[in-house]
This record gives structure tokens, C-alpha cells and sequence, in this order.
């Protein structure tokens, strides 16, 4: 769970000092800073808060709201995490005024005339009635008094571009020169990326060529990563099977954040792959057989037949409910596609048995090519084989779509 | 002299193999049809191969993806090598296999298994070498030295994966140490009506199974079915 800090100084670098405590702060009203600690770190940043910004007024909680009123009224306070409520109780209602904008303010004479004067008294009145009076703000100030976060403040930093570039000064003509540059990149790039505390989702590499072209790629990566190793060798697969047609006079490598994958393992459960191995198993098999043909089959929403897309691999973690019991020795019956299906000729002496037809049309309101339209039958064979054909209605044909086996 | 004898032993156990691969206990993995548990002595086993050999539409396919369900239903993530392209992610997902756990690598053949296998970490890997009109693709499968077996083999000896091969007959040689051969008994229509001379059913509703043990401990028969 997250701790908020909030801090109130007139000391021109409190927002220096604050970011190397945490790269998660906001600004609240009345010129405060907001950091999110983890709960682990908390009395280390408190401790050296206080050791490096002076005059200060400081609070901790598990909620934003809890924590600047906490520094406002009673300086140097740790409200427990679900104590929030308990904490505000006594504190006056025109206290939220210190949130609250100018515009927003208003409602809080309204509760003055109703004779509620503290947040406690607010938080205890009846949820419907309060809507009904106030609206929508009413019950926004009624979650403040009970200490829950209605919004999050703005940030006063830019999002950290990670990009790091490098001008040759001779031009690099095979791939082992790039990678001991890439490999130089690469290991800043992670260490920057360590101290924000975030991983690689992918990189996109830009090579400027000496025939004043630039190559470009973007490489995902299946589990954010931040060890540079993984993403160079992922990288060289890349640039294996994919090679720049001419010498490198210029290198350019962003990498595209994204929060660290953690997996926590059961003693229960089978473990799952490796997550750097996974990556660099699947940047071998990419580089092998292309990026379409790699990843985890998904299905659209039609009903179209045989629509189904590639989604990115990446090892759910979350279990799905096993499905219902069959009998003991019945499974379910599949078929083995043709992709594309074939084009076929029909002779009945060939039929043994036959179903059908089924008959199913789609996107004919599109008004485009897109349109379906089929007549299914399922066939068994003098052979043996158990086929499924249909009669293309739009293509005037018969086509072979697969075996059921 | 004990020296010698020391020696030597350390030099067969090297040839062998290591000693913790020799101690790891069998374990299997369950196909999801309970006939078929029993006659293979709980289930295919893993860190070793195993094929599934049979003609088309003898419901190969079918108890493939009844083992997949039943791996990734336990939570494991598993590998589809499919050279054809030729599963039907539709009819997997009636199976029961929780598509996110599933890795479908199109096109590819030895080279993409052998990957797959050194990288650990899969319940089970599929080796499916695909149906070019109703045979295993002689190109395809015929073509593979022994020695690639054998490689493979040793790929997922003492591992938790188990590598799956499909195909009209059985080609691993003596690298399988389980071989499944399947035999269509019958196919099951919904309604047949004999007055008319092309038999014309109302529904498709199965196909019973019968299935061999080639190779393994308790050579012989079961049946089962598969149905929509």
C-alpha cells in the first residue's frame, strides 16, 4: 500500500530534495508537495525530511487528504493506514477549504448553518439526503471527511524521456561494433530506468546510415525488463534478421517505460517460465519465423468464421476457473484448419454421410468486401477422413475449411 | 585399486548422465479422459517423448488439446509448434485451454521446439508437423536425422516438460518413450436415413476413438470419444 507524505515549506529546495526521495510527487493547494513513499521506506524519508528542509511541516497517511491536513494542524503526525477517519474526526470542517478551490468552498457555509462543525459530524451524516441537498459536491466533501482520495493532485515534473543518442565518427559497417555501442547505451539506459524505479516495455532503436537514410525499429519485449544483457541480445536478434542496408553513422535508443513485472511464486502451483528467458525465447522465435506468427491465438467478437488475431505472449498469471466436468472418457471433438481454405470438387460418389447445410452471412451491412456468406456441410469420405466444406454464396464455390480429427 | 574403481564410476555416471536426473521421480500428466489415465499408468509422462500417431480424423487432435486443457487449467504454460497452421483457437478454447497460457508459434518446425525445449519452463511443448491434405507432409517430418530426436530428448529429460508429437505415424524411433496410436472406430451422426442413396444425417455429433499403446508399460486398448 502506498504512504503519502505531505510537505509544507518555505525552503526554495524542497522540491529538489523531494525527488530524490521518490519520483512520484504531486503539488497540493497552498504550495505543498505530495510523495509517495512505500509504506518500507517511510521513516527513512521522514527522517530525511526533517534533517534537509527546514522550517517544515510534514504528515504521513495512506491517503492524500489525510496526509496535508495532518501536516496542517498537527505537524510531524503518522496517521496508521485505516485510522484516516479516526484522525479527522475532531478536526474542524472549514479545515477542507485547505483542498478545496475557491469555487468549491461554497458548500462549506451551507454546513456551518446546519450546525456541523467538525469532519467527524460530516462524515456521519446520512449519504442520500446529503446528495440530496448538495449534489455530487456534498458527497465528494463527505469522502474527504471520512479520509478517502477523491482526485489526485498534478504533477510538477514531465514524464522522464529515456533516450540516449550517439553521432560516430567513422561509420560502423558490421554488428559487432554496433552491439558494443548498443551494449554502452543500454547499460545507462537501465540504470537511469532503476532509479525511477521503472523497466523497459520496449525499445526503438533509430540508426542514422551513411547513405543519409534512417532505420528504424521498434522492438516489444514480452516482460519489462530493465537487465541490459537481455535487451541487447534481444536487440542483435533483431538486427540479425533484420539488417540496415548500409553503414551506421549515427545511433539513437529510446526505451519505453513501463512499471517492473514481480510474480509471486506458490509452492502450489506450477512455475512458470523464467521471465528473461521467456523474452529471449521469444525474441529468438521472432527473429526466426517473423512477429506474426509468434504469440498467444485470441479471438474476435464476430461470428465470422476462423477470425482470430495474435495477442502478445505473455503467461497469464491469473489462473482461469477449470471448466465443467465431462464424463470420464469423453473430449472435446476439433477441427484441423486449411489456411487458407482450399478450393475443392465435389463428387457425391466420394460422400459416405453428410450434415448439412448450415447457412451463415456476415458483414453484408459493411457495404464492402468484407461480406460472408456460406452454406456449411460436414462430409465423411470413402477415405475415412471427416471434412468440413461449405459453398462460398459470394465466391460461387466450394472450398475444403478443415478436417475434424 | 578403489582408486580405479571410483574413477571409472565417476566416468559412467558422467556418461549417463547426472545423478539428481537419475533420482527425479516420474511424474505424469493427466490427458483429462480417465480410461486413457489408466492404461498409460497415470498419464504422459514428462521430461520425455511422447507421440500420437494416427490417421485423419482418428482424434488426435482432439486428445491433444484435452491434455493442453488439462495443463493449463493446472496453471502451466504450454507451446504450440504448428507447421501448417492449422489449430483452431475456436475449438481449443471449447477444449478448454486458457489461451493465454498458450504459445502458438506458426510455421515452425524442429528448430522452433528445440528453442523451446532448452528454454525450460513449459508444461508441455506440441510438435505438430501439420496435414498437407490428409498425410504428415513427407518433407516436413521424413526428412529429420535421428540424432535431432535424441537431442531433443535429452532437451527435456529430467524437466517438467513433456514434448508432444503428432503425426500420421510414428517417426521419434526409440528417442519416444510412449507411443499413441489412435484408430477411428466409428463416426457418430445424428440420423441416418437409408432410402436415399447419398446417407444424409442431420448432425455431426462425434467420433469414437480407439486407442493403442505402441510403446509403454501396459501395452493395450482403450476407447474414448469426442464429441462437439
Amino acid at each position: 500500500m502506498p504512504r503519502f507524505i505531505a510537505i509544507f515549506s518555505s525552503n526554495p529546495s524542497r522540491l529538489t530534495i523531494a525527488q530524490r526521495l521518490s519520483p512520484r510527487i504531486e503539488i497540493c493547494p497552498t504550495d505543498g508537495l505530495l510523495l509517495e513513499v512505500t509504506a518500507r521506506f517511510e521513516g527513512k524519508a521522514l527522517e530525511k525530511l526533517l534533517q534537509q528542509i527546514h522550517p517544515l511541516k510534514v504528515g504521513i497517511s495512506s491517503t492524500r487528504i489525510t496526509a496535508i491536513l495532518a501536516a496542517q494542524t498537527q505537524s510531524g503526525t503518522v496517521v496508521p493506514p485505516g485510522k484516516e477517519r479516526d484522525f479527522l474526526a475532531s478536526l474542524p470542517v472549514h479545515l477542507l477549504s485547505l483542498v478545496l478551490q475557491e469555487s468549491d468552498c461554497k458548500p462549506l457555509s451551507t454546513l456551518s448553518q446546519w450546525g456541523i462543525r467538525t469532519l467527524g459530524e460530516l462524515a456521519a451524516l446520512p449519504k442520500e439526503e446529503l446528495v440530496a441537498r448538495l449534489g455530487q459536491t456534498g458527497l465528494r466533501l463527505q469522502k474527504m471527511a471520512r479520509g478517502q482520495d477523491v482526485e489526485s493532485f498534478p504533477s510538477p515534473v514531465k514524464e522522464p524521456h529515456f533516450e540516449e543518442s550517439q553521432e560516430l565518427e567513422w561509420t560502423l559497417d558490421s554488428l559487432d561494433s554496433l552491439t558494443f555501442i548498443l551494449g554502452r547505451i543500454l547499460e545507462q539506459l537501465c540504470a537511469r530506468l532503476r532509479n525511477y524505479g521503472l523497466a523497459v516495455r520496449a525499445l526503438h532503436l533509430v540508426l542514422r546510415l551513411d547513405n543519409r537514410t534512417v532505420y528504424e525499429r521498434t522492438l516489444p519485449v514480452a516482460f519489462p525488463t530493465r537487465h541490459p544483457k537481455l535487451l541487447l541480445s534481444l536487440l542483435r536478434l533483431d538486427l540479425q534478421s533484420h539488417p540496415p542496408n548500409s553503414g551506421i553513422v549515427g545511433v539513437s535508443l529510446q526505451a519505453i517505460p513501463a512499471p517492473p513485472r514481480f510474480i509471486q511464486y506458490s509452492l502450489l502451483e506450477p512455475s512458470l517460465p523464467n521471465p528473461e528467458k521467456v523474452s529471449h525465447t521469444l525474441g529468438r522465435l521472432t527473429a526466426l519465423h517473423g512477429e506474426s506468427n509468434i504469440g498467444s491465438p485470441a479471438l474476435r467478437d464476430t461470428h465470422r468464421p476462423d477470425a482470430i488475431e495474435r495477442a502478445p505472449f505473455g503467461c497469464a498469471e491469473k489462473r482461469k476457473k477449470a471448466r465443467e466436468n465431462r464424463p470420464a472418457d469423453i473430449t472435446q471433438l476439433s477441427l484441423r484448419r486449411f489456411r487458407p481454405p482450399r478450393p475443392t470438387r465435389i463428387r457425391s460418389q466420394q460422400i459416405v454421410t453428410s450434415a448439412g447445410p448450415w447457412r451463415s452471412s456476415g458483414d453484408w451491412w459493411t457495404g464492402t468486401n468484407h461480406e460472408w456468406a456460406r452454406d456449411e456441410w460436414d462430409v465423411e469420405l470413402l477415405d475415412g477422413s471427416i471434412c468440413r466444406i461449405y459453398w462460398d454464396r459470394c465466391k460461387k464455390a466450394w472450398f475444403l475449411e478443415g478436417i475434424y480429427d | 585399486m578403489l582408486h580405479h574403481a571410483l574413477a571409472r564410476q565417476r566416468i559412467d555416471s558422467t556418461l549417463r548422465g547426472s545423478q539428481f536426473k537419475e533420482k527425479t521421480q516420474k511424474t505424469f500428466l493427466s490427458t483429462g479422459l480417465k480410461h486413457l489415465d489408466l492404461l498409460l499408468s497415470g498419464g504422459i509422462p514428462r521430461g520425455q517423448i511422447t507421440e500420437i500417431v494416427g490417421p485423419s480424423s482418428s482424434g488426435k487432435t482432439s486428445l491433444l488439446l484435452s491434455i493442453l486443457s488439462q495443463a493449463t487449467q493446472r496453471g502451466e504454460v504450454v507451446a504450440y509448434v504448428d507447421s501448417f497452421s492449422s489449430l483452431d483457437p475456436a475449438f481449443a478454447r471449447k477444449a478448454g485451454i486458457d489461451l493465454q497460457r498458450l504459445l502458438w508459434v506458426r510455421g515452425g518446425a524442429l528448430k522452433a521446439v528445440d528453442i523451446l525445449a532448452q528454454a525450460g519452463g513449459f508444461g508441455v511443448v506440441v510438435l505438430d508437423p501439420g496435414t498437407q491434405g490428409r498425410e504428415a507432409h513427407p518433407e516436413t517430418i521424413h526428412k529429420i536425422p535421428f540424432r535431432c530426436w535424441f537431442r531433443l530428448k535429452l532437451a527435456v529429460q529430467g524437466t517438467p516438460t513433456t514434448l508432444l508429437i503428432l503425426g500420421n505415424e510414428a517417426t521419434a524411433g526409440s528417442a519416444a518413450s510412449v507411443v499413441i496410436s489412435l484408430r477411428r472406430r466409428k463416426a457418430q451422426w445424428g440420423f441416418t436415413s437409408r432410402e436415399v442413396p447419398l446417407r444424409h444425417a442431420c448432425l455431426l455429433r462425434g467420433i469414437c476413438t480407439e486407442v493403442e499403446l505402441l510403446r509403454g508399460k501396459n501395452p493395450n486398448h482403450a476407447t474414448f470419444y469426442s464429441h462437439f
